[in-house]
């Protein structure tokens, strides 16, 4: 009984040290309004084993998110509060509208929450496993709680650095360093970020990008 | 002419009493035995319809037209929606999980889904991977076709390299080695934005259909009610079984409610409410009628035998209705209560002679007495009623042959049984008929009848003019039901949150499915111009092309194969790899030639099938069908305009359609009036002096002139319901005028032989016809002032027709009485 009780102590006291830590890497990578940086994206397709590399820029911030590929063929996709834009490389625009349509809703609702650290809505969507190492890196598997997204994707995997590793648990200046969705199928696609910036405030082009018309 | 109806009426009176106890034995026996026989040959058809499409008349139109219409009703008008709504998404589930547990194996629902099968996911990319080269929608596959330069292709090709390449793919990228433009994937979010513009704004949330709306979670349950199901007069109905699994779960969930939508919602709520008006409306008729025969005959007698004659009457009905019609809507059997007023009538002409009158010394001397009257009465009510069994529209007819075989068990019953009755030992004891006879005599003067008359006539004519601007013929079919509280704000949330009010559809036809198909896509490309691709909608060949769109997608494909070598480049295979592939996908491709997606092959999927259920019909009789159903209208005009020389489309808008429908009925009644004034004048003709029948005749034209005045006074429309009840009043109003001519008649023929002295007699014995038809104007006019009550639009209207003109001819036969007879009778006596 002792022995029962010590355990469900230990498991209490990790549990609210986990949520502190999740929630720190958040709040610190939520610090930033605005974060700018390039990507390498890497889809690799399980059955034949093939891949398929690309890179490009990325802008996240309140207002939005931007993910534009550069190479080999240039893409863009816009997700804001509302909406999903995809705009293709002959410069097709595709519009979806989360007020037509719950499931963009929700999926565009999760990817915002994953880059903006939203520690609060990823607990409500995804089952998170956190952790770090005193070499001030960290990652967080997140499962999807809602069987629509977990159908189409089986795992996030987000990890990054972070300061302040001094044994106290405070972690600050946390950085989003690489990202790798596993699909439901087993393929995963994989993003390396780098040259992170960390604007106060976006340029007005960068603005104009959010503006749905 | 008057010799042929004495001699009729003398010939029928001398039928000996074991003949008319015979006629009525076979009367009934017949309509048991055939009820007994229908309900083994027809078992599954006997039932009580409470269907509330029914209780307005099927479009007209073309018959297949219909019979498609018809299937389509059947299926949208058996769907229920239950929406679960909680603040919390989780809890919302759980409590939509619990009634779909209780509720899923139940046999009153031919189905009932929660869940959205996400793995159906695969089965839907297994079809458009299978099916890929056929399924470029139209549009794109001209823009390939159309373009000489080849740059549609290339820019087709591109945009599936950006997608590659690019962040988001809906679908894994397992078939890039034979599908490198992405095929499967602009397929399915071309099936994607259909659903899309299908409407609903239900939407997928952890495998449930779900809706934010005014931070509520909202999910769905669907159901489909089977035959058992969506028969609401029975206890255990669907949509009882459904109210009692969320009420307890209502209680046991904080913060969780309810929205209701669909027909048979509306039909329950209908139901019931009929079934609480029969118990209201029945049970007071019936409190009047026992009241008053207690206090007037001092004797249960003759309320026993009027209340077992009734009961007959309405059992008799009942059970030759459903002989006759199989199904028999429960709103002919709250207007069948009203037959409890015209049924009495018999009996009190019966029983006032039989508890007042000792000048007849028997059962037989007090038939013959009355039979005149009550044979001049039901011919001409059955007349009426006869009329409407001609109309075009189910229920009138039933409502008439309700109507119709009721009374006629009810006279019957007054002639054939009543005689058998022992009279009362303390005769001439008819409480209120002495007070009645000093209150008749008060206005015998002829001058007092001609004035009421007169002013009746004078003031209804001096309204239609003044008001004539309110009379019209004019239904609207969404004014007959009223939907109120709960359901109406049931509607109004489920109406926002699922965004789904279609208001009419295309039917579109061919006779071949191929053909229907493509009648289909000719009128969806006409019908995204006319409305600017504003509005969603759902149509078969968005989902199942003609062969001939799949024929144009597969020859665009052709020109895209011609870029796959570079496509396979450019997706970083080796030179030799995309060749060999290249060559694949063409082999692949000449393979399937000959292959498409069509119901008549069998191979569309059970998703495709079930997402577009309400639109394609398949065959009907000798054509196939397919509907086009707009989320919503925006204009009926432009609308209609879009098929007005297209002899394969038709656009069908039940309100519009049904309420013009109506007008027309409407119309057709009339002239069903006009038919059967005629045929009543001649019947009347045969019977009485030109003087009498014009008389007689005069009254349904009064009752006319006085509803409509009234109507157009309070800005009420002529509407089909009123229109009928006009009807039933020319058939029951001219009762009151036959039996005062016919009392005439016998008050005269008694002045004129009585030599005696004993005047005093018989002019007391004159007043107890009259008492007797004024006790039973008012047991009529309880019983259908009961109806104008009713909560249902179409009941009230005939009651409230009925009212008036019920009002209307008893006011006016008694004062036509009083105008002629007096006068006539004291000729007859200076003459002597």
């Amino acid at each position: 009984m002792k022995k029962t009780l010590i355990f469900s102590f230990i498991l209490f006291l990790s549990s609210i040290l986990f949520s502190q830590t999740l929630e720190s890497v958040c709040s610190s990578l939520a610090e930033h309004p605005n974060t700018t940086g390039d990507f390498i994206q890497t889809k690799t397709i399980l059955t034949n084993g093939r891949k398929l590399k690309s890179n490009g820029k990325f802008i996240l911030s309140t207002l939005g998110i931007l993910w534009q590929t550069e190479k080999p063929f240039p893409s863009s996709l816009i997700l804001t509060e509302d909406s999903m834009i995809q705009i293709a490389a002959n410069g097709n625009k595709s519009v979806m509208s989360g007020k037509d349509n719950q499931i963009f809703a929700n999926i565009s609702d999760t990817l915002r929450s994953v880059f903006n650290g939203d520690a609060k809505k990823l607990q409500e969507n995804f089952k998170c496993n956190f952790s770090y190492d005193k070499a001030g890196l960290w990652k967080v598997e997140l499962t999807p709680k809602d069987s629509t997204i977990a159908a189409v994707m089986s795992t996030l995997i987000l990890s990054g650095n972070y300061k302040g590793a001094d044994g106290s648990d405070k972690i600050s200046e946390a950085t989003l360093n690489s990202l790798e969705m596993i699909e439901a199928s087993g393929n995963t696609i994989t993003y390396e970020f780098s040259n992170q910036k960390y604007p106060k405030e976006l340029s007005a082009d960068e603005k104009q990008i959010f503006v749905i018309e | 002419m008057k010799n042929k109806f004495l001699s009729l009426n003398k010939a029928l009176q001398t039928v000996s009493q074991k003949k008319f106890l015979a006629a009525w034995f076979i009367y009934h026996i017949v309509f048991l035995a055939v009820f007994i026989f229908s309900l083994i040959a027809f078992r599954n058809q006997i039932q009580i319809d409470s269907d509330l499409f029914n209780l307005v008349p099927k479009s007209i139109s073309m018959d297949s037209v219909k019979k498609a219409d018809e299937k389509m009703m059947a299926v949208t008008s058996q769907n229920v929606f239950v929406l679960v709504a909680n603040d919390d998404f989780a809890e919302a589930k759980r409590v939509a999980e619990a009634i779909y547990g209780e509720l899923k194996d139940s046999r009153n629902f031919e189905s009932l889904s929660l869940y959205s099968d996400v793995g159906a996911m695969g089965e839907i990319t297994d079809f458009l991977y299978k099916y890929r080269w056929n399924l470029i929608d139209e549009k794109t596959a001209d823009k390939i076709l159309n373009d000489e330069s080849g740059l549609a292709a290339q820019d087709f090709a591109l945009e599936a390299l950006s997608k590659a390449y690019g962040g988001f793919t809906m679908l894994p990228l397992d078939n890039l080695d034979s599908d490198p433009f992405l095929l499967t994937e602009y397929n399915l979010q071309n099936y994607l934005l259909a659903l899309q513009n299908a409407g609903t704004a239900m939407s997928v949330k952890d495998g449930v259909l779900a809706s934010h709306f005014e931070g509520k979670w909202y999910v769905m349950i669907r159901g489909v009610l089977s035959t058992r199901g969506s028969k609401l007069a029975s206890k255990d109905n669907a949509i009882t079984e459904i109210y009692s699994a969320c009420n307890s779960l209502e209680a046991q969930s904080a913060g969780t409610s309810f929205v209701y939508s669909g027909t048979p919602f509306h039909s329950h709520e209908s139901s019931t409410a009929a079934s609480r008006e029969i118990s209201v409306i029945a049970t007071v008729s019936m409190l009047v009628v026992i009241i008053l025969l207690i206090f007037i005959f001092r004797s249960v007698r003759p309320l026993a035998f009027s209340v077992a004659s009734i009961l007959i009457s309405i059992g008799t009905a009942v059970i030759a209705t459903l002989c006759v019609f199989h199904k028999m809507h429960v709103i002919t059997l709250v207007f069948g209560t009203s037959l409890i007023g015209s049924c009495i009538d018999y009996s009190l002409h019966y029983f006032t002679h039989w508890a007042g009158n000792k000048e007849l010394k028997s059962g037989m001397e007090i038939r013959n007495h009355i039979f005149s009257g009550l044979l001049m009465a039901i011919i001409s009510t059955s007349i009426c009623f006869a009329i409407l069994l001609f109309a075009p529209f189910t229920i009138l007819k039933q409502m008439s042959f309700f109507c119709l075989t009721g009374l006629i068990s009810s006279f019957l019953s007054t002639i054939a049984i009543y005689p058998y009755i022992k009279l009362p030992e303390n005769r001439g004891n008819v409480r209120f008929a002495d007070a009645f006879g000093k209150m008749i005599s008060k206005v015998e003067q002829k001058w007092v009848g001609r004035i009421v008359i007169g002013v009746l006539f004078t003031a209804a004519i001096l309204s239609i003019i003044i008001f004539h601007k309110n009379v019209r013929i004019k239904n609207n079919l969404l004014t007959l039901y009223d939907m109120h509280g709960r359901l109406l704000e049931d509607e109004i949330t489920a109406s926002k949150v699922i965004e789904y009010t279609p208001g009419g559809w295309y039917i579109v036809s061919g006779s071949t499915e191929e053909e229907a198909l493509e009648n289909e896509e000719k009128l969806r490309s006409s019908f995204e111009r006319a409305v600017n691709n504003e509005v969603g909608y759902v149509s078969t060949s968005d989902f199942v092309p003609s062969k001939r769109a799949q024929e144009k997608s597969r020859a665009a494909y052709k020109k895209l194969l011609e870029l796959a070598e570079y496509q396979f480049y450019a997706l970083d295979y080796e030179p030799d790899e995309a060749r060999a592939l290249s060559n694949h996908l063409y082999s692949e491709y000449e393979a399937a030639e000959g292959e498409y997606v069509s119901f008549e092959a069998g191979n569309v999927p059970d998703f495709i099938t079930s997402a577009i259920s309400s639109a394609w019909l398949g065959k009907v009789g000798e054509e196939y069908f397919t509907v086009l159903l707009p989320t919503r209208v925006t204009d009926y005009t432009t609308y209609r305009s879009l098929v007005e020389n297209n002899e394969n489309a038709f656009f069908i808008s039940k309100s519009q359609d049904i309420s013009a429908d109506l007008d027309q009925l409407t119309a057709m009644v009339l002239k069903f009036f006009v038919v059967a004034y005629i045929l009543m004048f001649i019947m009347l003709r045969f019977f009485y002096t030109w003087k009498q029948s014009l008389k007689i005749i005069s009254v349904p034209l009064l009752i006319i002139l006085v509803v409509v005045a009234i109507f157009a006074a309070c800005k009420i429309n002529m509407e089909f319901f009123s229109v009928t009840g006009l009807i039933l009043v020319f058939g029951l109003g001219l009762d009151y005028i036959i039996y005062m001519m016919e009392n005439e008649k016998k008050s005269h023929g008694a002045a004129a032989s009585d030599t005696s002295g004993a005047s005093g007699t018989s002019c007391k014995t004159s007043t107890l016809e009259p008492f007797a038809t004024m006790v039973s104007f008012v047991t009529t006019i309880i019983s259908f002032g009961a109806l104008a009550l009713s909560s249902f639009k179409p009941v009230h209207l005939i009651g409230l027709s009925i009212f008036i003109g019920l009002f209307t001819a008893y006011i006016s036969s008694f004062f036509y009485g009083r105008a002629g007879s007096a006068g006539e009778i004291k000729e007859s006596k200076v003459n002597e």
